[in-house]
């Protein structure tokens, strides 16, 4: 049986504490910091109950001393005087956690049977240890070693100094962005600049101004002549992420850029050029998009000189450990956790076996948001997101619906639109990493299938009246699961179409 | 225990699972220390010791807050507060406005003993 230490210095808390935990512990009390102490260092304690003041000493000075000696010993915190300020300092602390009195029998049971768990899980040798080096790659860009991605960094090695565009395609957060860098970083370019532009996140006239700049007076609320990437960029790399998401205009523009090297200003009569190298990413199906009319061929061909392609996370499962010790020991770095050993085995298996649909973004966000969440040297599987930790469970059964199916099922939009705080407190409970992308989800899908069905399903109209690319509307409605053959609507998995 | 302490303690018996035994052992121990708490703070508040009067009410605040966390559990926090700024005077006036209360929920506790 497990052992608990209360330190407090009234004896009826001793009473209630020995007879809520008699079924699952032994309690062992005293009501002195100083024999608190004592008791930590002697006895072979699992969990400690203490007061925050304590007549000899405060209950913070006590706690310093008992993780001097026991770091992995979880300490929780009771106080009468129950304000923010005291819990967050508690928290700041390291406490396991923190209980306001008066206590409540079943609230202190859980709490405890919790940190017993937890002293037992973080008992554990560490299968991945925070090595402060280890986040620490001086001049190297990439994590992995596993066949594809030595694939990657040959191509980057054989097109990096051959001034032709490279055109990157891989899902989103695998690290189009780094591999751009790369091929910038080791070109003959490297002295001259970097720049990058999102051709996704602009609207069409704006990201027109943003790549070739404006004159004075070209369009209202031009009041300056603005330089555009394009000129800024001279003799340097751009770098053109989401380039899918080009207005026709914008396509014959950067078209013109790559063949001649030469582009006016938007307004303007003057032919300028430019020595740019131009690297290009997308995750979207360029050549489906041009068989439709969405996307200029020629275009394509030129920005396709040379296509490296990268593979998702779960394509390259060999990598997770080399990625979780990298992002590990940055993250014990970055957030200031010194005492951070490592990553048990089971929540190492757990996230090597996980598909990574966010690819090396999410893992990145996952090992951050645990390593802050983690009050214990040892991050266990208890603080990984639910959707990892239920991974485990569905290749157990089969036959139960997936967190991926539960969650699209929920995530998919009612008639109303109106689920939306529901999703955001489900997120938010489940501590999930992804809230932002999962919020602008659902509020995306809803938009897409009430203009489609306002337009009876014409994609040329909807891409009108919602200001984007019919390219970026095909991408969204496959990307979604929306249907258009008799009724627009969306088929989630496993239940019945919804319709907005 | 009888129906009209059950009554009157039941938020206190909920927070312990309806463990009535609990809650009288619990009041023996209370009225067995109280004393000697309620003494100190006496002392310190007349003697203007604010720092003395906050950690005995302080303490005498954890012991009652297991019966009752409304009044005159809620005011013991004022003068906790008032001690703690060092305000000798309203420390005082806030012990005698709270006196009687505490008394009379200490003699509520004090029916709570097992008998025997």
């Amino acid at each position: 049986m497990p052992t608990v230490l209360v330190i407090d210095d009234d004896r009826s808390i001793h009473l209630l504490i020995q007879r809520a935990l008699a079924p699952i512990a032994e309690v062992l009390c005293v009501d002195r910091a100083e024999a608190g102490v004592e008791a930590a260092r002697r006895e072979e304690i699992d969990v400690v109950l203490l007061d925050i003041q304590l007549p000899d000493r405060s209950g913070m000075a006590v706690f310093s001393e008992i993780q001097q000696h026991d770091q992995r010993l979880p300490v929780i915190f009771m106080t009468i005087e129950a304000t923010s300020q005291t819990a967050i300092e508690a928290m700041q602390l390291g406490a396991f956690d923190y209980l306001a009195k008066p206590l409540v029998v079943e609230a202190l049971r859980a709490l405890v049977s919790r940190a017993v768990e937890t002293r037992k899980i973080s008992c554990v040798p560490v299968a991945i240890a925070a090595d402060e080096s280890g986040g620490r790659r001086d001049g190297e860009l990439f994590v992995g070693r596993s066949g594809p991605m030595l694939d990657v960094f040959k191509a980057v090695g054989r097109v990096s100094k051959q001034d032709i565009p490279v055109l990157i395609r891989g899902e989103s957060g695998t690290g189009k962005e780094l591999v751009a860098r790369a091929l910038y970083q080791y070109s003959h370019r490297n002295e001259a600049p970097f720049l990058a532009v999102n051709c996704a996140a602009l609207p069409d006239n704006l990201l027109e101004s943003e790549l070739f700049g404006h004159e004075k007076g070209a369009f209202t609320g031009a009041e300056t002549r603005r330089i555009g990437k394009f000129e800024q960029c001279n003799g340097g790399t751009l770098f053109l992420d989401e380039v899918g998401d080009m207005s026709p205009n914008v396509q014959a523009k950067v078209l013109r850029v790559l063949q001649e090297q030469r582009f006016e200003r938007v307004g303007g009569n003057k032919e300028l050029t430019t020595d740019v190298r131009i690297v290009a990413a997308t995750n979207q199906p360029l050549e489906e998009m041009v068989k439709e009319g969405d996307y200029r061929d020629d275009l394509l061909y030129r920005l396709n000189g040379v296509t490296i392609q990268l593979p998702p996370l779960r394509d390259r499962r060999a990598d997770v450990p080399l990625l979780i010790q990298y992002f590990l020991s940055q993250a014990k770095r970055e957030l200031g956790k010194p005492d951070l050993e490592g990553l048990s085995p089971e929540t190492l298996d757990l996230l090597t076996h996980y598909d990574w649909p966010g690819n090396v973004r999410q893992l990145r966000s996952v090992i951050r948001r645990c390593v802050l969440d983690t009050v214990m040297p040892v991050v266990t599987a208890d603080v990984l997101p639910p959707e990892i930790g239920k991974h485990s469970e569905r290749e157990r059964d089969s036959n139960q619906p997936t967190a991926d199916e539960e969650s699209s099922v929920l995530a998919t939009p009612n008639r109303q639109g109106s689920g939306l705080p529901e999703l955001v407190d489900r997120l938010l409970k489940e501590k999930s990493t992804n809230l932002y992308a999962e919020a602008v989800e659902y509020m995306e899908r809803y938009v897409l299938v009430r203009v489609l069905q306002e337009t009876g399903g014409n994609q040329s109209q909807a891409a009108e009246i919602l200001g984007i690319t019919r390219g970026k509307l095909r991408d969204r409605i496959n990307s979604y699961g929306i249907s258009l053959e008799n009724e627009v609507s969306i088929k989630p998995s496993g239940s019945a179409p919804l319709t907005p | 225990m009888n129906e009209t302490q059950k009554q009157r303690f039941a938020d206190a018996l909920a927070r312990l699972s309806d463990d009535t035994e609990l809650l009288c052992s619990m009041a023996s121990l209370v009225i067995a220390d109280a004393d000697e708490v309620v003494a100190r703070l006496r002392l310190a508040v007349e003697q203007g010791r604010c720092e003395e009067a906050a950690r005995s009410a302080h303490q005498l605040k954890g012991m009652l807050s297991t019966f009752e966390t409304g009044s005159p559990v809620i005011e013991l926090q004022e003068l906790i507060d008032a001690a703690r700024a060092g305000d000798a005077a309203t420390t005082r006036e806030q012990h005698q406005l709270l006196q009687k209360d505490v008394q009379q929920l200490l003699r509520e506790i004090q029916n709570l003993q097992p008998a025997g």
